[in-house]
């Protein structure tokens, strides 16, 4: 953070003044605008701006932090998910896409079964409903663990669990269903690599676009609503 | 969230953004956890609103995970960089609400922006240099450069607050600007 009074480049030396500025917010929109095409092209009047962004910004440390209501995040988890899917969305149709059209025809498959089923008692029509599936990512994007779920049951089951917690720390599942404020504690992981979790009928109903999540925390689990440790691997629920 | 296991180095915030940078979700939650708070503060002070500092701060996150792979890009410091984001969202959205309401009205809701002694009890190195700066500065000089920062202020409303012509304020401010630079460099 050295003094550049003398301005050794030969710029005018009102620009330190508009740098200042400029990170202040205190340029009128037009004089902003004319800043800012200047700062695309001109390294050194970038680097004024950064100085003077890192010389005020321990004005801040005079704001208290204060926690923003737990809706946020859930909403940003999901924005996160979504962004992650999204270029599979753009390229043209999707597997899953697909898997649905295949399903349409599995439903009139289905319907014919029906029809069938009534002039043949004996034969049952095979289950042509959704299955859901999600792919929790690790931090380093490595598979963690994949979690299935059959909504004729109420049991999400979880197998090649590949994250563990830290010394002295356990593993806790969460469910954030769509739209929800918060994430529901589906309870605690024992260290084996394929676990059945039984679901509660609220949670198992969360779970069709839902996000899961894993986080480590407390012996006993966290102590307050929702995750308190680092969160281990994530991912978004998809219908298959 | 829990205060035990938050990330809070510098290293860890700046390891977090480039994780953010790969698109990696679990990455942009831990560092929500670690920063939310403090933006969501900033956020506050600035727009003195509750509903519009929760519309802002999201919008923020979402500029971090969008402008995460540009972060190394530039010279900042992570913590400078994410406070920078958030005051440039809250001001910009301070400013297109005063086009809507009244700028008097907006301008009598705003709180004194000077350091409370509690915070500079436990302020860290730099944020005791740039107070002992601000305090050399006459005081309404710093306290209009503490109102610029923390609560947003233009010219104009700093003009109208203390009374004098706009480029009175701005030849004041930038004298205050240059010698708390000065003061800084030593």
């Amino acid at each position: 953070m050295s003094s550049d009074l003398p301005d050794p480049d030969g710029q005018d030396p009102s620009d330190d003044a508009l740098a200042a500025e400029y990170v202040l917010h205190l340029l009128g929109a037009v004089e902003r605008t004319r800043f800012e095409d200047r700062l695309d092209v001109e390294g050194a009047l970038r680097g004024r701006v950064d100085a003077w962004a890192e010389r005020l910004v321990p004005i801040a440390e005079d704001v208290d932090p204060v926690a923003p209501p737990a809706h946020i995040r859930a909403a940003l988890a999901h924005f996160a998910a979504g962004e992650r899917a999204a270029p599979r969305r753009r390229g043209g149709v999707s597997l899953a896409q697909m898997l649905r059209g295949m399903l349409g025809g599995a439903l009139v498959a289905a319907a014919a079964a029906v029809l069938l089923a009534v002039f043949l008692p004996m034969v049952e029509p095979p289950y042509s409903g959704p299955s859901y599936v999600a792919d929790l990512a690790a931090d380093d994007g490595s598979l963690a663990v994949q979690a299935r779920f059959d909504p004729r049951g109420d049991v999400l089951r979880l197998s090649g669990l590949s994250v563990e917690p830290p010394a002295g720390r356990v593993l806790q599942l969460w469910l954030l269903p769509e739209g929800a404020d918060a994430p529901l504690s589906l309870g605690l992981l024992p260290g084996e690599s394929e676990v059945a979790v039984p679901l509660s009928p609220e949670s198992a109903a969360g779970v069709p676009g839902g996000l899961l999540e894993i986080s480590e925390e407390p012996p006993g689990g966290s102590p307050e609503a929702g995750p308190t440790g680092d969160v281990l691997a994530i991912g978004e629920v998809e219908e298959i | 969230m829990g205060a035990a296991n938050v990330v809070t180095t510098i290293r860890d915030i700046e390891g977090l953004i480039l994780d953010v940078a790969q698109g990696d979700q679990r990455a942009f939650l831990s560092l929500y956890d670690a920063t939310s708070a403090k933006l969501f503060g900033i956020c506050l002070r600035i727009l003195n609103n509750k509903a519009d500092a929760e519309d802002v701060l999201q919008e923020v996150f979402v500029k971090i995970w969008r402008n995460a792979g540009r972060y190394r890009a530039n010279g900042l410091s992570p913590m400078t960089w994410l406070i920078t984001v958030a005051r440039n969202a809250a001001i910009d959205r301070l400013r297109t609400r005063k086009v809507q309401t009244e700028d008097s009205e907006a301008l009598e809701r705003v709180p004194d922006a000077a350091p409370s002694p509690e915070a500079s009890a436990i302020a860290s190195s730099e944020a005791k240099r740039i107070a002992a700066c601000l305090a050399e500065l006459q005081p309404d000089r710093a306290d209009a450069v503490c109102g610029a920062y923390l609560n947003g202020l233009s010219y104009q409303d700093l003009a109208s607050k203390y009374g004098v012509p706009l480029n009175t304020m701005r030849t004041w401010l930038r004298r205050s600007l240059q010698k708390l630079k000065e003061c800084l460099s030593v």
